[in-house]
């Protein structure tokens, strides 16, 4: 199982579930346009769920397996919406308008200011120095996940996530100073 | 310690830290840290984040459903239709897509609405359109979005300009979570004061929903949208599915398809109230048509078991609103209006709020008077109605305007007028708030008078505040000077300014305490300082902080009059009074020596100005001018008083704090001394002088046996009022002078300490690797987005003329500021000079435009064009920095802010026909020329620079990654350095030289010129000279 194997530390796999993780997200995101008016916004998480949910039947994925499933989905919506602002950028700079990306039918909002690819740049810087909290930045902001969850994902105490939460969040404002554009 | 572990530990501290208040953060930081300082600074730059974070990454990351229209979306950016010029898209909903377009005739912000073409395509339904929101652009309230125009783009399809505001919708704000109650109340009276004006207008919005209300940055409530949902057939649910977003804040009778009127707007607002409170509808479901059941037939969830701090009495309202009989609600948004502020007064405001909530039918009772009482006051009330109009729709806005204009006083002004017809309300409140500080002043003993003027105002002219002690009370911001009276007491003066939101932390607290002197013990010519705390300005800002007992000092600088009694009465011949030892490089100096070399012009004893053993005919009310440390502190022992120490000085003048207040009235631009107490530059306590006409010499030793002579004198920059200077005790400049104190006792040793300024030496240090410097260089880029440049205002002399032009910073949303001034004598297109000030910017409130011209009139005059950009963080555009570099990583930002600046005033010049942009150089003064090792280095496009008192800044905290030391290699353009051999901000070895040495100028294209002077202290014609030529030689000649 690909799932197992990401789990178990497999990034091979990883790549392997991300075009149908990826495929699934799409068809989601196109059936949410059809049913809602535009502007209306979703959380990621709960596209996220619903991918799961469809994938358990179509590949006989486990429930257990819904910790994984969250973690590799934070990590592609972090791909997918890191990608995304990036064209942006490349649009905004007179490159073409070539758009690659889960955003045929959905635009990314992360709020004012708030400089994707920046970001996904000062968690790479974390996660060199520590894995965990950028997992746990990644699980919560690119996957949605509440603080239980996250903790289920890690395997660790609510009260660690909390921690790192927090701290995480002080370390990467500090990597984002001057970065700010 | 491994770095992991450091890491660990830096983790520690900051979650420790986290858990307390910011009151006793920086205490257990400190404590915790010990004395290791990196440890310290990596925690306290964390930590300086602890704010930010707790609204960073709240919510995930949200995806807003689009469809193939965002396509045509970002295709229209960079369009015009009609004189709009779309910028970007801003928001896009069921009524049509939005974009932030320019007026180009108007020159302001716009938002541009395009309607969804669909409702519009047929002849007859945009004519309803049209009416319809022709009807709706009459409405004009301060919670109301102004509409503009009603226009048609080329391809037919309709759009709406509205007013632009930056802020976030409420639909925002709730997603967040749940609000304030406050905030919560406050959003929704505004709501409702809006929906007042409407209502009496005959408008029913019919589409109240949390996106359609935008909150201002101010906290400003703008509705939006009003009476377009009749048009868009949004009032029925025919389109099942389409209106979901919709409906959950829809009406029982607009869900049913009924006719709907002002009271179906209430019951939306009541929607929303609760939402705001709850953070979820009261009516819910999975679909559609459960939402559809429960609107018509659920109550909804108390409030008061959702939320604990939910008054009784706001429960009972929002049920009324939500009434499913129109008839059962508040039939005017007024009614309702009434009983939210009643809540917004009591309940919030007040600590009794439970027996506030525990009471409703008293309540009713009490209405019910009231009730009665108002009708038989029917002419008091309309006259009230139209004071209350007038509050709201004229003087609120006004209050807004003045307060971002800068002008609180008259803000302040107004608020209270305003306040009276509409106490609590919470906009104005807030910007009361905004208007005022709050000031605490206590005396000992108490009971004194306290009253203050403008600090710029008649001197005569006194507002009594009340009696010490004085607790909170609210005063308009500006400075003022302060006075406090008690019988037989010696009255007591200071500056201050009340510290405002704002700008808190950019002055020391405004709580007072002062000590009053009796009457008696004070002689005319002194004033009374009460005890304090104080440090040094810049270089010496690291010299420990002391504490001084309260002590008399001169109210004016010894005058040569005075001067002359201690010359007449044998001063230099009485050995009595110089008890100094004289010393010179480190050799003893015999008396006879010594004074044998203070003499005047004539070769007499006394002052270097003096002549034949007097002053100049007419001087006698002038500081005495040209004398030596030793003379001032023998004259002191002849007067029965001492010199202040640098740390009594400093306290006096309150200079380390109102720097930017007092200097404007000051002597420093003068060539000469002018009478003392003359030019208005009253200083702290009710000195003057103390800042310019001429510097005062210390009792405290610096570096090299040299004195301490602060204030600044005639000749210098202005900033010398605040910086620190030491000179030799033997020399006797024209502008150095000296005034006296008296102490109770001795001075303590701090205060009386040698302090030597323990400079970082730049000639030992090694830039980085010119890898590293290309990271570093990364953090400077910035992409060339449109500038949307505008010149907001033009002003002409006999010499110049002079645009006031704003275009897009390259960061945020922010506008840089430049101020342009072009010559008469020349022709376009005009070399240009970019003008980088000193440290004074971070400080000064505005950038005064005389000055300016005067400081470049020879560039001007020389035919070439000088801009002036508002650096971020300086002037008009300053933060509350203060020169010090600290903190760090805000200091970083601030100098990677200042090369976007640079960068983008270059680009505006670049658009510019009558600009040369092949020829710009680089003007900067102190600050201005530390960054001249770096910005050089950033942008290429400058064609030589002329440094004026810069160097490697040896006292402020640089991260490597600004620290222009690793620049300075990388400028390669041809550098003119003019500087000061006695420089103690930028010392020649320590910081000049390595600066000039580390150029990566060939060196025939670098100059230094060494004057014999202070900080800025050169002769202007030789300075002008050099300049002159350098641009000559370097921009080529101008063009005639």
């Amino acid at each position: 199982m690909l799932l197992q194997a990401w789990s178990a530390g497999d990034e091979h796999a990883l790549e392997q579930l991300i075009p149908l993780v990826d495929t699934e997200l799409r068809r989601l995101a196109r059936g949410y346009m059809g049913r809602e008016r535009r502007g209306h916004t979703l959380q990621a998480t709960a596209l996220v769920n619903e991918a799961f949910l469809r994938l358990v039947d179509a590949k006989s994925l486990r429930w257990q397996d819904r910790a994984h499933f969250l973690g590799i989905s934070a990590r592609l919506m972090r791909r997918v919406l890191v990608d995304h602002a990036r064209s942006r950028i490349y649009e905004k700079r007179g490159g073409g308008a070539h758009r690659v990306t889960l955003t045929e039918a959905i635009l990314v909002s992360p709020g004012p200011s708030l400089d994707l690819v920046a970001l996904d740049r000062a968690l790479e810087g974390l996660a060199l120095v520590d894995a965990r909290k950028a997992k746990v930045v990644e699980l919560r902001f690119f996957g949605g996940l509440s603080i239980e969850e996250t903790a289920e994902v890690l395997h660790v105490s609510t009260d660690t996530i909390k921690r790192d939460w927090r701290l995480a969040k002080l370390w990467l404002l500090r990597g984002l100073e001057g970065d700010a554009q | 310690m491994t770095s992991s572990e450091r890491r660990q530990r830096i983790e520690e501290i900051c979650d420790a830290a986290l858990d307390r208040d910011a009151v006793e953060r920086a205490a257990f930081v400190a404590s915790a840290c010990g004395d290791d300082e990196m440890l310290r600074r990596e925690v306290e730059a964390l930590l300086a984040h602890a704010q930010t974070a707790e609204g960073f990454l709240a919510a995930p990351v949200a995806l807003v459903v689009e469809d193939a229209l965002a396509g045509d979306a970002v295709s229209m950016i960079g369009q015009r239709i009609a004189h709009y010029r779309i910028i970007e898209k801003v928001g896009a909903g069921g009524m049509g897509v939005v974009y932030r377009a320019e007026d180009t005739k108007l020159r302001r912000s716009v938002a541009l609405k395009f309607l969804p073409p669909d409702l519009t395509r047929d002849e007859d339904a945009k004519h309803r359109f049209v009416l319809e929101a022709q009807t709706a652009s009459a409405l004009e309230h301060s919670n109301i979005c102004t509409i503009y125009e009603i226009g048609e783009a080329p391809d037919g399809q309709l759009f709406l300009a509205m007013a632009y505001y930056v802020g976030e919708t409420l639909k925002t704000k709730i997603d967040r979570g749940p609000l304030a109650l406050e905030d919560a109340l406050g959003y929704a009276v505004q709501i409702a004061e809006g929906l007042a004006k409407a209502h009496a207008t005959g408008i029913v919005h019919r589409d109240i929903k949390p996106a359609n209300v935008l909150v201002t940055g101010d906290g400003v409530v703008k509705i939006v949208d009003f009476g377009i949902a009749k048009l868009l057939g949004q009032t029925s649910v025919t389109r099942t599915g389409t209106k979901f977003g919709t409906l959950t804040y829809m009406s029982p009778e607009q869900v049913a398809g009924s006719v709907v009127d002002a009271r179906s707007d209430l019951w939306s607002l009541g929607v929303v109230l609760y939402e705001m409170v709850a953070g979820q509808p009261p009516f819910r479901g999975e679909q559609p048509e459960a939402v559809t059941v429960a609107i018509a037939h659920a109550a909804p969830q108390r409030l008061t078991s959702l939320r604990s701090d939910v008054p009784l009495a706001l429960e009972h309202i929002v049920n009324r609103v939500l009434a499913k009989s129109p008839n059962d609600r508040y039939q005017t948004a007024a009614d309702l209006l009434s009983d939210l502020e009643q809540i917004g007064r009591e309940s919030v405001h007040h600590p009794g709020a439970a027996w506030f909530a525990s009471k409703p039918k008293l309540i009713l009772a009490l209405a019910l008077v009231a009730v009665v009482l108002a009708s038989a006051a029917v002419g008091w009330l309309w006259h009230r109605s139209s004071r209350v109009q007038w509050a709201l729709e004229t003087a609120t806005p006004e209050i807004a305007r003045l307060e971002d204009a800068g002008e609180f006083v008259k803000a302040a002004a107004l608020a209270r007028a305003a306040r009276v017809v509409l106490p609590k309300d919470p906009t104005l409140e807030r910007l009361w708030t905004r208007a005022t500080g709050e000031v605490s002043i206590v005396s000992v003993p108490s009971e004194a008078e306290v009253s203050i003027r403008p600090y710029r105002g008649d001197p005569n002219t006194w507002e009594t505040l009340g009696k010490t002690p004085l607790k909170a009370v609210r005063v308009p911001r500006n400075a003022y000077v302060w006075r406090l009276v008690k019988p037989g007491f010696a009255p007591a003066f200071f500056i201050g300014e009340p510290p405002s939101p704002v700008s808190l932390g950019e002055h020391r607290g405004f709580d007072r305490t002062l000590k009053l002197r009796p009457e008696v013990s004070v002689p005319p010519e002194m004033v009374v300082v009460p005890d304090g705390l104080t440090g040094l300005g810049p270089p010496h800002g690291q010299a420990p902080i002391v504490q001084i007992d309260g002590f008399l000092i001169d109210r004016h600088e010894v005058t040569n009059e005075e001067y002359k009694k201690f010359v007449d009465a044998g001063g230099y011949r009485k050995r009595e009074f110089w008890k100094q030892p004289f010393l010179k490089d480190g050799q003893a100096i015999p008396w006879e020596v010594a004074v044998a070399r203070f003499q005047d012009a004539t070769g007499r004893p006394g002052p270097a100005t003096w002549e034949v053993g007097s002053y100049p005919k007419g001087l006698e009310n002038h500081p005495v001018a040209g004398v030596s440390w030793y003379e001032a502190a023998a004259y002191a022992e002849f007067a029965g008083k001492s010199l202040p120490t640098a740390y009594h000085w400093t306290l006096a003048s309150q200079a380390t704090s109102y720097t930017p207040v007092i200097t404007p009235g000051s002597n420093f631009r003068s060539e000469g001394t002018q009478p003392v107490g003359s030019g208005g530059g009253l200083s702290g306590f009710g000195t003057t002088d103390m800042a310019g006409n001429v510097k005062e010499w210390c009792w405290n030793e610096g570096r090299d046996g040299n004195r301490f002579i602060l204030g600044g004198g005639f000749g210098e920059p202005m900033y010398m009022f605040y910086f620190s200077d030491t000179q030799s005790p033997w020399d006797r400049l024209p502008n150095f002078g000296f005034r006296c104190v008296k102490l109770g006792s001795a001075p303590t040793a701090a205060a009386a300490a040698k302090i030597e300024v323990t400079t970082h030496d730049y000639s030992k240090d090694t830039p980085v690797s010119d890898e590293v410097f290309k990271a570093y260089r990364g953090l400077y880029a910035y992409d060339k987005g449109e500038l949307n440049a505008r010149v907001e205002e033009t002003g002409t002399t006999a010499g110049w003329s002079r645009e006031k032009v704003t275009f897009d910073a390259a960061y945020g949303h922010e506008r840089v500021i430049a101020h342009l001034f072009l010559p008469k004598n020349g022709s376009p297109p005009f070399q240009t000079v970019v003008y980088f000030p000193g440290g004074f910017a971070l400080t000064d409130a505005k950038l005064d435009l005389s000055i300016a011209a005067d400081t470049v009139d020879f560039l001007l005059k020389s035919g070439r064009a000088v801009i002036f950009p508002i650096y971020k963080g300086t002037y008009e555009r300053r933060e509350g920095l203060v020169a010090g570099g600290r903190p760090t990583a805000k200091w970083r930002d601030q100098i990677i802010a200042f090369s976007k600046d640079l960068g983008r005033t270059i680009d505006y010049l670049e658009t510019r026909q009558d600009i040369d942009s092949t020829t710009v150089a680089y003007l900067g003064t102190s600050l201005g020329g530390t960054q001249g090792a770096l910005l050089p280095a950033i942008d290429k496009r400058m064609k030589a620079a002329i440094l004026l008192s810069g160097g490697l800044n040896v006292r402020w905290d640089y991260l490597p990654e600004v620290d222009p030391l690793n620049f300075v290699r990388h400028v390669t353009i041809p550098v003119l350095m003019l500087n000061g051999r006695y420089d103690d901000s930028f010392p020649l070895v320590s910081s000049q030289l390595p600066l000039f040495r580390n150029l990566g100028t060939p060196a025939k294209d670098k100059k230094h010129v060494i004057y014999e002077g202070g900080h800025g202290a050169f002769p202007r014609p030789d300075a002008v000279r050099e300049s002159l030529d350098w641009l000559d030689k370097y921009l080529g000649p101008v063009r005639r």
